[in-house]
């Protein structure tokens, strides 16, 4: 107990500094947001205080960034200059289609990764195993913009196999329930009208982006998933077992497999954290409507209540789930609670 | 699981004939749904195009003036008083938000002009209060009263004759919006509500709209005018023109705004696509602030303008997409005098003129690359990496710097710049756009003419010619205005762009909009 | 330390991935310097006669141009060559930047603990929180985009790494036999930290730094593709294929090599990086 208190009391020094960060960081970025609402023919200068003063931008600075804490601790994040929604429906609006976009790629990320983990450290030193660790290796550093141009040119451009950007051919409606359309298009609603083609349009949609943003955590997992089997498969009660007379397959899905999964799950996810920062390149390229170009161009447009609220939120979920992770690994390991 | 499949197999049996719909690829997401906030071309497509109608309106492909939701209007012979008959039996759009109670009437005229007019208006401040178009145009000025005689009759006095009046009428900052909504927000204290959930007379209704991803309409059964068949119009928010093009081809979309140049001669050789094309009514230019040293120097203009290879931006920024420049207007507008004669690229005569300014080994400058792409120079930084090998021949040494584009604007107007690219596409069709907007002495304070060049005798001609109703005096003064400043030389003029429209094959009735906007109230989809 | 290096180097030899990547990085290192040597044409200077050239072993292309032109006619080999420049020196600085500082503070943290532990811990827990090219893309925005400010993010993000693993080596050393008799002569806490201790920390450092180069390359990469890195006219790899991005169709080869000079060039320092692990991780030493 005293373990999980200490991890939530560390929380709050965290984001406490973040929010510093963001606000000062942000308010250092150079051109002015008023300007950039205003547009390309100018203003009145008496027309650009008022806007100023309605934006609380004429406020000292000490104050502003009180207002701000002080708004973000009841979870109001402030309003976007440029939409004028609040920054939480612009987030929540966005959200789900990162999330989609994530966990698919995780998803086929370790469902690949895994096994090929496995049957490389089986086959240690075949030929196999030197060409999934090179390729691995590749993945690992591949250029993500880069190999996502490729991706669109050869799949969608030339083969005409996939579409080249969004989430889903935009002329289906489908009333949003989860946000997440792999689910959505299954309501009754989507599949009385149109059945489901939309459900298909959805998959097709995310094969692209989902491989682009699944390369780097795809050659990491089966990295490790390798490495891990390898360590397990040489500790002593494998080869007790092995003495003992089981049977390979055994020894290598019950015993070693269920132990080398520790290591693996912890590292699925702090692949979260890099997925977010893949995401952002990725969103970029499939103009994926997801928090990465939202945050990417609130950039662009001088947002400050965007970015700040954005950033902090991102931050949020990125400390949380490792909280989770930390929570997860003292479950599995118990080394770890005595 | 059978069961599952089965009724889903039962469904794509069942399913329907799909109603006729149009994918619009854009380039960016509207700024706002009430064409009187915007002033760029994105959002103007996505409200004034297809949402509202003014009371009169250019005929779509043409600058003609046509009737819209003013069956006919009577000028009055001092010029002074346009009085506008109103079209009967015009229903607002009924939505999920509204529903018209009563047909369109002289108070939404009022409305919609009040608006922007007073301040004392008590919408006048929602969104923000500001006007630009309204108030670039002067028609603040310009309009001394509105009044309705009867519920189909208004009436506009002018403060003085004014010859663009009914051009700017026609723009699409002058869109009527309903008063009757109006009161409903009021009541309802959710005044904001007009500029995002829109209502307008025009052909489409709004449905439903995802910042940087897309905005659905329907076809409006109720529409006065002519209309095509589209039931569904979808804009796919798509800020990459590449994408764009490759969304064209794969079938995502059907109709691609603001093609890349690099792309049009693979759209030619598409057979699934047709390119329509058409000389725009712009102007790309570098402009040079004459307040600034060297450029108050005559003859160091004029030797920029010798030093510029305006041909090889043309190969390589417009990919051959457009024509050299040599007036500030395109030939498609009427007054363009083609008896000017360029400066021709010759980096001998800009060395000869350099050294006759006393600057025999150049000097060092500066020039701002536009940020953003436009059909009047594409790619502002490509070009100015070419401008900068080419003045490097005559010994000008040249820093390449830019803001982001507000800032850019703002930065420019107060004439912090030596050198800048910048352009313009024409708003109405009219010279006054043109050669006043951007280059009477009024424009300096006004902020749009950013060479700060303020030249008596062409002032003095386009400030005459705006006021005389005579179109063959107007003629004459603007073909006068374009001589001085040919000679006194405060920009380089580059080039006048060719628009390019891409669509796919089955897509018909579309006509390209000399103003750069697109329409497709008249669109079929076969 | 001479005979840490020759055994490194002796394991290294062992490891047939490492191998390619020393000669890959001692072949484009060769290349950078020499680059006015070997590059057939000035990076900046423009052919207005021959733009977007395929490369001259494609059909259309020119002998001149061996890998083509760009979009406004500047001979593509030649920008490469020089962009291989830019991006080692890229490298090369975050990796000088974030080891220097983040060594220093990984020190005194691991060494001292206490308060200034705690404090600096916090801080990589912050960094660490944001993702790294998002925080990269705040700290260009905040100091205007170019190649110096977008190294300076890639390094402050860099950092927490180095700083991780120095704390953890040095929170080891710091209880051996050897600093407690450095302590017992007198030496003073500089000392100790940075003569005593820090040599014996060099061995993750070493694999750190060299996965921090290939890190460096690819963010800054990114960053230069997000229009926020290297300025014009300089032949940056990440902003030339952002460049070129529109002419991916028409010019593939515009997109393609500067991809694939990337992907080469980070390759090779991860598979370095990796050789050095395995010649410097005991444990799996022992297991090999």
């Amino acid at each position: 107990m005293k373990f999980f208190l200490k991890k939530f009391l560390d929380l709050i020094p965290t984001l406490l500094g973040i929010s510093l960060i963001c606000f000062f960081m942000i308010r250092l970025i150079p051109g002015d947001p008023v300007l950039n609402l205003v547009g390309e023919r100018g203003v009145d200068p008496v027309r650009y205080l008022e806007m100023k003063k309605a934006l609380g931008l004429d406020l000292p600075i000490i104050e502003q960034f009180w207002h701000f804490l002080k708004n973000a601790f009841h979870g109001n994040l402030g309003t976007s200059i440029v939409s004028n929604n609040s920054v939480w429906f612009e987030f929540m609006e966005r959200f789900p289609a990162t999330i989609e976009l994530s966990l698919v790629a995780l998803f086929f990320a370790t469902l690949i990764g895994i096994p090929l983990g496995i049957y490389a450290a089986i086959k240690r030193n075949s030929f196999f195993d030197y060409f999934l660790m090179s390729s691995s290796l590749i993945g690992y550093s591949m250029p993500i913009f880069w190999w996502g141009l490729i991706l669109i040119l050869i799949f969608s451009v030339k083969l005409g196999l996939t579409p080249v950007s969004g989430r889903i051919d935009l002329t289906f409606d489908i009333p949003l329930f989860s946000g997440l359309y792999l689910i959505d298009t299954l309501q009754s609603a989507v599949l009385k009208a149109d059945g489901l083609k939309p459900f298909w349009s959805a998959i097709k949609h995310l094969i692209l982006p989902a491989t682009a943003l699944g390369t780097i955590p795809l050659a990491v997992i089966a990295r490790m998933t390798r490495s891990s089997m390898l360590e397990v498969l040489g500790e002593d009660y494998i080869r007790t077992a092995r003495a003992k007379g089981m049977s390979k397959t055994r020894i290598i899905y019950i015993h070693a497999l269920r132990n080398a999964l520790v290591p693996i799950v912890t590292t699925l996810a702090l692949l979260f954290g890099s997925i977010i920062t893949g995401a952002i390149l990725t969103e970029t390229i499939f103009s994926w409507p997801g928090i990465g170009k939202w945050i990417v161009q609130s950039i662009t447009s001088r947002d400050y209540p965007v970015i700040q609220g954005g950033v902090l939120i991102i931050s949020f979920i990125i400390i949380m789930t490792n909280i989770i992770v930390d929570v997860i690994y003292y479950f599995l390991n118990p080394k770890m609670r005595n | 699981m059978n069961k599952f499949i089965l009724t889903c197999v039962l469904f794509l049996s069942a399913l329907s004939v799909h109603a006729k719909s149009f994918v619009y690829c854009s380039e960016g997401s509207p700024s706002s749904f009430n064409p009187q906030l915007v002033t760029d071309g994105t959002s103007t497509n996505a409200t004034a195009g297809v949402l509202y109608n003014g009371l009169v309106e250019f005929q779509i492909g043409t600058t003609k003036i046509v009737p819209a939701l003013a069956e006919s209007w009577e000028i009055s012979k001092d010029k002074m008083t346009y009085t506008f008959k109103l079209r009967k039996g015009v229903k607002f759009h009924t939505t999920k938000y509204f529903t018209p109670t009563r047909d369109f009437n002289a108070t939404d005229v009022l409305f919609s002009i009040d608006r922007q007019r007073l301040a004392s208006h008590p919408f006048h401040l929602v969104s923000g209060g500001k006007y630009e178009y309204f108030d670039g145009m002067e028609m603040g000025k310009i309009i001394k009263e509105v009044k309705a005689l009867d519920p189909y009759l208004v009436q506009i006095t002018l403060s003085s004759p004014e010859a663009p009046f009914l051009a700017n009428m026609a723009m699409s900052f002058m869109g009527i919006l309903s008063e009757e909504y109006g009161a409903k927000l009021t009541a309802a204290n959710k005044k904001a509500d007009m500029d995002n959930f829109p209502v307008g007379t025009s052909a489409f209704i709004f449905q439903s709209y995802a910042k940087d991803s897309v905005i659905k309409y329907t076809s409006n059964p109720q529409y006065w005018g002519k209309h095509g068949n589209i039931d569904k119009l979808i804009f796919a928010i798509t800020p990459d023109a590449n994408v764009r093009h490759q969304k064209l081809k794969t079938g995502e979309c059907q109709f691609v705004n603001e093609p890349s140049p690099a792309d049009i001669p693979e759209m030619k050789k598409n057979p699934a696509l047709t390119v329509m094309q058409d000389a725009g009514l712009n102007i790309g230019y570098l402009s040079m602030n004459v307040t600034k040293k060297p450029f108050d120097n005559l003859l160091v203009r004029q030797a920029i303008n010798h030093a510029l290879n305006k041909k090889s931006y043309i190969d390589a920024i417009y990919l051959g997409n457009a024509i050299i420049a040599k007036n500030p207007i395109p030939p498609t507008i009427w007054s363009y005098n083609d008896s000017v004669k360029d400066y021709e690229y010759s980096p001998e005569k800009a060395k000869a003129l350099l050294a006759k300014a006393g600057l025999p080994n150049g000097f060092e400058t500066e020039i701002w690359t536009l940020p953003v792409s436009r059909p009047y120079n594409p790619n502002g930084k490509k070009m100015g990496e070419l401008m900068q090998a080419d003045l490097a021949k005559v010994g000008i040494k040249v820093k390449l710097l830019t803001f982001d584009w507000p800032t850019y604007l703002k930065k420019a107007s107060q004439g912090d710049q030596q050198m800048l690219q910048m352009g313009w596409t024409g708003d109405n069709g009219d010279p006054d756009n043109f050669l006043n907007t951007l280059l009477g002495c009024g424009a300096i304070k006004g902020g749009s003419n950013y060479s700060m060049w303020c030249d008596k005798k062409f002032n003095q001609a386009v400030v005459e010619a705006k006021t005389t109703p005579d179109m063959k005096k107007r003629s004459s003064l603007y073909k006068e205005a374009q001589k001085i400043f040919k000679e006194q030389a405060p920009w380089v003029t580059l080039a006048h762009s060719t628009v390019f429209k891409a669509m796919a094959k089955n897509i018909k009735g579309y006509k390209v909009d000399p103003l750069g906007h697109d329409s497709f109230n008249l669109v079929n989809v076969e | 330390m001479k005979i840490f290096f020759s055994e490194l180097f002796f394991e290294l030899k062992k490891n047939c991935g490492a191998m390619i990547g020393i000669v890959f990085i001692i072949f484009s290192l060769f290349i950078a310097f020499l680059a006015p040597l070997i590059a057939p044409h000035n990076p900046t200077e423009v052919f207005a006669d021959a733009l977007r050239l395929p490369p001259s072993f494609i059909s259309g292309g020119k002998a001149g141009f061996f890998f083509g032109t760009d979009d406004i006619g500047r001979d593509l080999l030649s920008r490469l060559i020089y962009g291989s420049r830019i991006s080692l020196s890229v490298g090369f600085s975050v990796v000088v930047i974030s080891l220097i500082s983040g060594t220093f503070l990984g020190v005194v943290s691991g060494y001292y603990g206490g308060m200034i532990d705690r404090l600096i811990m916090r801080l990589t827990d912050l960094i660490m929180s944001l993702p790294s090219i998002l925080f990269a893309i705040v700290i260009v925005a905040v100091l205007g985009p170019g190649i110096t400010n977008a190294i300076v993010a890639v390094s402050v993000v860099a950092v927490p790494n180095f700083i991780r693993i120095i704390r953890a080596q040095v929170m080891v050393e710091k209880n051996r036999q050897y600093v407690q008799a450095a302590k017992l002569f007198g030496a003073g806490n500089a000392r100790i930290m940075f003569i005593e201790i820090l040599p014996n920390c060099m061995a993750p450092l070493i694999v750190q730094a060299s996965l921090g180069f290939s890190d460096g390359i690819l963010n800054v990469a990114a960053l230069g593709f997000l229009g926020l890195g290297a300025q014009a006219p300089m032949s940056e790899w990440g902003t030339m294929l952002s460049d070129a991005r529109s002419y991916i169709e028409s010019s593939p080869w515009m997109v393609t090599l500067p991809g694939i000079c990337i992907l080469l060039t980070v390759l090779s320092f991860n598979l370095l990086g990796d050789g050095l692990r395995d010649a410097l991780d005991p444990r799996l030493k022992k297991q090999n």
